[in-house]
C-alpha cells in the first residue's frame, strides 16, 4: 500500500463522477487537437501555395520599388550581388523576377494580367510551378514561348500555339507592346493566380519591358522553411545595410494571407479558451465535491499522524490522475486520426468548395503535426487541474483536526 | 513511570456568547501501564480533557507534559509528529479509511513512519492477530461489523508503538457483546504488553473494567479512585 495506490482508490469512489470528470477533459483534448490541428494544416497548405509556390519566404527588393511597384524603381542584378546574398547561411538559390502587369488581348477579348519574368529552371526548382502544367510544355530559357494560367486561358479561349498581345509601360516610360506563341497551360490552386497569370523566360520579360539587366525582385529559396525566415532575413539585413535594397519576409509579401492566419488562429485560441473555461469549472466542481465530502477524512489522517503536506500530496495525486487520465486517452485516440489526415488532406466538395476558392483558397482540409499543438493541449490541460488544486490545498492548510472530527 | 502529567489546565469556549469553561483547573498524572476510564455526564469535559491531551486542541491555560516535554507550545507539525509517533487514537465513530483493507488501515500508519515493508508487514499481521482479525485482513471497513472495524481501529493505534493510547468513548456505537469483545482485547493487550490506555465513557459496563476511574463534573474531577479486581 503507498500513497500513489490510495489516490487511484480515491478517484474511483465514485465512479461516474470521476468518468465525466475525464469525459470532459478528453472531449476538450480531441476537440483541441483536431481543431488546432486542421488550422495549422490548413496555414500550412495556405503558406505552401501562396509564399512557396509565389512569393518565395525571403524576397529582396528596392526599397522604393516596395513602395511603389515603380517599373522606374527597378534594381540592377549582377554576379556580385548574387554572391553576397548566396553567402549568408541558409539561403539555398537566389531567384530574379521581373514581374509587373499588363494588357493581353485575343482577338476580341482583353484581360489583365500579371506577368511573371523568371529564370526557368531555377525559379522552378523552388516553385516547381512546372508541376502544375496541364497542357504544352513549361517556359525554357532561350524561347519566347510563355505560360498561361487555366482561368486565363479558358477567359481568353486560346490553346497551345494560339499568340498572346502584351500592352504595357516599360522601363522609364517606354512603350511595352509584343506577342508571345503561348507554351503551356498551368492550373494553380489560388483562384486569384489561376485568373491571371503568365510566366515567361527572365530575359524575355527584360527585353519586353526595355529593362536588360533589371530585376524587380529577388525570390530566396531558403532552407527550413517558414520557421527559418527570422534569422535568415536578419542576417540578409546585416549583409545589404548600405545598399537601398530591402529584404522582405512572407509575412510582408503576403500580408491579407498573414491577417488571415492570424484571425483565424485567435478566434480558434477563443474558442478554447471558452471550451477550456467550461471544462475548468466542470472540474472544479468535482475536486470540490470530493473535498468537502472527505473532510472528516482528512481530519482522521491528520490526527493519527499524517502531515498536511503527505495529504496534499495525495489530493494532487488524485487530480493528476484523473486529468492524466482525459488527456492521454484523447491523445491516443485522437491521433491516429490526425495522423491519418495528415497523410491524406480531406478534398473540399460542391458549394463549399466554391466558397472557400472565392476567399482564395485551396479547397483543401490539411492536417498538422506540429508537436507544439499536443505539447499545449497537454500542459492547457495540466495547467488548469493544478489551479483547482487551490481549492483543496486551502482547505487543508485551514483544516480544524476537530472540527473536521465532529462533522 | 509518569507518561503524562497535567497541571492547571484550563480550556474554555468562547465560541458562543455566554463562555463555557469545559476544562476547568485540572490537574492530572498518568502513569504507564495505566488502564484508565474518564468518566462522567455527557458535556462534563471528557472528549475535550482527551483532545488537549492528544495534542488536537489546545488549552486555554496550564501546561500538559507528556514524557516530561510541554506540548503546549508545540507547532502544528511538531504535533503531527508527535501524535504520529508516541499517541494511539480510537475514535467513537472508528474512522477508518473506506478504500483501505483492514490490513492496509493498520499498515498505513507505519507507511507515515517510513517502517520497511517487511516490518510492516509482520507487525500488521501480529496486531490483527491480536485483535482477533487475521481472516479479515483483505476486507474492506464497509463489509466489516461495527466491533470488527472498532477492533481494528484499536490495531491501527498501536500500530506505530505509542506511548499510550486515546480512545473516547470507543464502545459507545456497539452493542454490548461487542463492547465485552473489545475491553477484553484491550486489556489483554494492556496486561501482557503493558500498553497504557485512556478512555472516556459513560457506560457502566466498561468503567467495571477500568483500573482506575476519573469522574468529571463541569471540568473538574470530582473523584479519582484505583480499583483492584
Ligand atoms: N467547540 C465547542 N464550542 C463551544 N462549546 C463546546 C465546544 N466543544 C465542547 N463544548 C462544550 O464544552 C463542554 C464539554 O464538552 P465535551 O468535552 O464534548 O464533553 P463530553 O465529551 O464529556 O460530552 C460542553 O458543555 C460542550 O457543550
Ligand atoms: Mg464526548
Amino acid at each position: 500500500m503507498n500513497f500513489l495506490k490510495l489516490a487511484w482508490r480515491n478517484i474511483w469512489r465514485n465512479k461516474r463522477r470521476t468518468l465525466i470528470a475525464a469525459g470532459s477533459l478528453y472531449f476538450a483534448i480531441v476537440f483541441a487537437l483536431f481543431m488546432r490541428s486542421m488550422q495549422f494544416g490548413s496555414y500550412d497548405i495556405m503558406i505552401e501555395n501562396s509564399v512557396k509556390m509565389y512569393s518565395g519566404f525571403i524576397q529582396i527588393q528596392d526599397s522604393t520599388y516596395w513602395v511603389d511597384k515603380s517599373m522606374d524603381d527597378l534594381m540592377e542584378f549582377n554576379a556580385d550581388l548574387e554572391a553576397k546574398i548566396n553567402a549568408q547561411n541558409g539561403v539555398i538559390a537566389v531567384n530574379p523576377r521581373l514581374e509587373s502587369f499588363a494588357l493581353s488581348s485575343f482577338g476580341l477579348k482583353t484581360k489583365g494580367v500579371f506577368i511573371q519574368g523568371i529564370n526557368p529552371d531555377k525559379d522552378d526548382q523552388m516553385t516547381r510551378m512546372s508541376k502544375r502544367l496541364i497542357d504544352g510544355s513549361y517556359v525554357e530559357n532561350g524561347e519566347n514561348g510563355i505560360v498561361v494560367s487555366s482561368r486565363l486561358a479558358e477567359y481568353l479561349g486560346v490553346k497551345i500555339g494560339d499568340s498572346l498581345v502584351f500592352l504595357s509601360q516599360g522601363y522609364q516610360g517606354v512603350t511595352a507592346a509584343d506577342q508571345f506563341p503561348i507554351r503551356g497551360i498551368i492550373k494553380l490552386a489560388i483562384p486569384e493566380l489561376d485568373n491571371r497569370l503568365v510566366v515567361m523566360p527572365l530575359d524575355i520579360a527584360q527585353n519586353y519591358y526595355s529593362a536588360p539587366g533589371m530585376v524587380s525582385s529577388l525570390s530566396l529559396d531558403i532552407e527550413g522553411g517558414q520557421h527559418a525566415v527570422d534569422g535568415i532575413a536578419e542576417g540578409l539585413r546585416s549583409a545589404l545595410q548600405n545598399t537601398s535594397l530591402e529584404v522582405l519576409k512572407w509575412t510582408d509579401l503576403n500580408a491579407v494571407l498573414k491577417q488571415q492566419i492570424d484571425s483565424d488562429n485567435a478566434s480558434g485560441l477563443l474558442m478554447l479558451m471558452i471550451l477550456y473555461m467550461v471544462i475548468f469549472f466542470g472540474i472544479l466542481g468535482t475536486i470540490i465535491m470530493m473535498t468537502t465530502e472527505r473532510m472528516k477524512e482528512f481530519g482522521v489522517m491528520v490526527a493519527v499522524g499524517m502531515s498536511r503536506k503527505t495529504l496534499l500530496f495525495i489530493t494532487l495525486t488524485e487530480n493528476l490522475f484523473i486529468g492524466l487520465l482525459g488527456t492521454i486517452s484523447g491523445l491516443v485516440s485522437s491521433l491516429p486520426f490526425i495522423f491519418y489526415y495528415y497523410n491524406h488532406p480531406i478534398r473540399i466538395t460542391g458549394e463549399l468548395a466554391a466558397a472557400t476558392e472565392q476567399y482564395g483558397m485551396e479547397p483543401l482540409l490539411g492536417f498538422s503535426l506540429e508537436p507544439m499543438i499536443f505539447i499545449n493541449q497537454f500542459l492547457i490541460v495540466l495547467m488548469l487541474m493544478g489551479l483547482t488544486l487551490v481549492y483543496p490545498a486551502y482547505k487543508i492548510s485551514t483544516l480544524k483536526v476537530i472540527h473536521a472530527l465532529r462533522a | 513511570m509518569k507518561v503524562i502529567e497535567i497541571s492547571n489546565l484550563n480550556k474554555i469556549y468562547n465560541e458562543t456568547i455566554i463562555p463555557v469553561h469545559a476544562v476547568n483547573n485540572l490537574s492530572l498524572e498518568i502513569n504507564e501501564g495505566e488502564f484508565t476510564a474518564i468518566v462522567g455526564p455527557s458535556g462534563c469535559g471528557k472528549t475535550t480533557l482527551l483532545n488537549m491531551v492528544g495534542g488536537l486542541d489546545k488549552p486555554s491555560s496550564g501546561s500538559i507534559q507528556i514524557q516530561g516535554e510541554d506540548i503546549t507550545a508545540y507547532s502544528a507539525s511538531r504535533l503531527t509528529q508527535l501524535r504520529l509517533w508516541n499517541i494511539g487514537f480510537v475514535f467513537q465513530a472508528y474512522n477508518l479509511i473506506p478504500v483501505l483493507t483492514a490490513f492496509e488501515n493498520v499498515e498505513f500508519i507505519m507507511q507515515l513512519q517510513n517502517k520497511s515493508k517487511s516490518e510492516r508487514y509482520e507487525r500488521t499481521m501480529e496486531l490483527l492477530e491480536a485483535v482477533g482479525l487475521k481472516d479479515k485482513k483483505d476486507v474492506r471497513p464497509s463489509r466489516l461489523s461495527g466491533g470488527q472495524q472498532q477492533r481494528v481501529a484499536v490495531a491501527r493505534a498501536l500500530a506505530s508503538k505509542p506511548k499510550f493510547i486515546l480512545a473516547d468513548e470507543p464502545t459507545a456505537n456497539l452493542d454490548s457483546t461487542s463492547t465485552e469483545t473489545l475491553l477484553n482485547i484491550m486489556e489483554e493487550l494492556n496486561l501482557k504488553e503493558n500498553i497504557t490506555f485512556i478512555f472516556s465513557t459513560h457506560d457502566k459496563r466498561v468503567m467495571d473494567k477500568a483500573r482506575r476511574i476519573i469522574r468529571l463534573e463541569d471540568g473538574r474531577i470530582i473523584e479519582d479512585q484505583g480499583i483492584i479486581h
